[in-house]
């Protein structure tokens, strides 16, 4: 369930923040 | 303080010390519920760094969708890319965002926005009801072994043992067992990479039971297909916190880049599928303040009794797969 992501056709370490950095963020809003 | 205030206080405190633990676990209130419904809007933005040549990313979108429990609302999505298109697991359902950049995209950058609703889950397991079964299909997929859940051999063995062992012969009484046989016998370790790989058949063989979530309860879905009960994990991420003042079962903060979890299902007849997380209770006795709590801690005891038939709606399910890019349709 992490993002993944490929620089010339390699996969990126998901948990290796130098190379993939990604940020995940969570805001409570009104329920419809 | 006024005196008599002080007397009711000394009297409370005078009780609460001659009480028994079991006494004290009843205090503490571990009891999510289907109620309101709360909404949240997720947020996954990527850059990625040093861009060089072709470059493409894949990013998990919340797509378990339960009458019951979670509505999917819109995704939407900014962002240099030259491509994007939403994908769809055909297995499992799992849906990503598959993105591209031109080779020259100098600051590769993409932000998803998804919003989801959820609410409480809880089964009464005292009142079983009429529930639709599962179709052959379903229950095949939901029985079946995996590359790192296999369902035979020393995964079998053991998940016999703790069937015998604890004399269950319904479905209800094999699930319950193994959970307590999870609950008992591995160990949350943090340093454990993510969620943790998930190898069940290498746990057992190395007898090394520690680990995370995406281990502890797939050691649970794998002892629980191979005991002949459907069962399945779900991955996701906590979104905020606990209402039940559990630390370490929710969102610490709107920063819930490390917060993905992995929860399980287990389908049992007469309640349909039942949320159960065995994992998390390990996580509440090595995590939850003041941290490295007994089995017997009173925050122990209410959590294992809890998340055996229920689960708190602070938590997005994302999909019933564990890696998203190599099942991508």
């Amino acid at each position: 369930m992490y993002p993944q992501a490929e620089r010339a056709s390699l996969l990126l370490d998901c948990h290796d923040p130098d190379n993939f950095k990604y940020a995940l963020t969570a805001k409570e809003v009104k329920a419809s | 303080m006024q005196r008599r205030e002080f007397l009711k206080s000394a009297a409370v405190l005078s009780l609460a010390a001659a009480l028994p633990r079991s006494a004290w676990a009843e205090e503490v209130v571990f009891a999510p519920k289907p109620g309101a419904w709360r909404a949240v809007d997720l947020v996954t933005k990527i850059t990625v760094e040093k861009p060089d040549g072709k470059m493409q990313a894949w990013i998990p979108l919340p797509s378990v969708t339960e009458s019951e429990w979670v509505r999917n609302g819109e995704t939407t999505w900014t962002g240099n890319t030259a491509s994007a298109t939403r994908a769809r697991d055909s297995k499992y359902g799992a849906e990503m965002l598959h993105v591209t950049w031109k080779e020259n995209e100098a600051a590769p950058v993409l932000e998803a926005t998804s919003r989801v609703e959820m609410r409480d889950r809880a089964i009464d397991l005292s009142k079983p009801g009429k529930v639709a079964p599962l179709s052959d299909a379903e229950r095949k997929l939901n029985l079946e072994g995996t590359a790192l859940i296999p369902v035979d051999g020393i995964v079998k063995q053991t998940s016999d043992k703790i069937v015998a062992a604890a004399n269950a012969r319904s479905d209800i009484e094999k699930a319950r067992a193994i959970y307590d046989w999870v609950v008992e016998n591995t160990v949350r370790v943090a340093a454990t990479r993510g969620c943790g790989v998930g190898d069940v058949a290498a746990m057992l063989k190395t007898g090394n039971l520690g680990g995370k979530c995406a281990d502890l309860n797939a050691l649970y879905v794998g002892l629980t297909r191979a005991a002949g009960v459907p069962a399945r994990d779900v991955y996701g991420i906590r979104v905020i916190p606990s209402q039940f003042g559990y630390k370490s079962l929710g969102a610490g903060s709107s920063n819930v880049t490390k917060a993905q979890h992995c929860r399980a299902e287990v389908f049992l007849e007469g309640f349909g599928w039942v949320p159960t997380d065995p994992a998390d209770v390990r996580k509440v006795m090595l995590e939850e303040p003041p941290a490295n709590l007994a089995i017997n801690d009173p925050k122990v005891v209410a959590a294992r009794k809890t998340l055996f038939g229920a689960w708190e709606g602070n938590w997005i399910p994302y999909c019933r797969v564990a890696r998203i890019r190599s099942s991508a349709s």
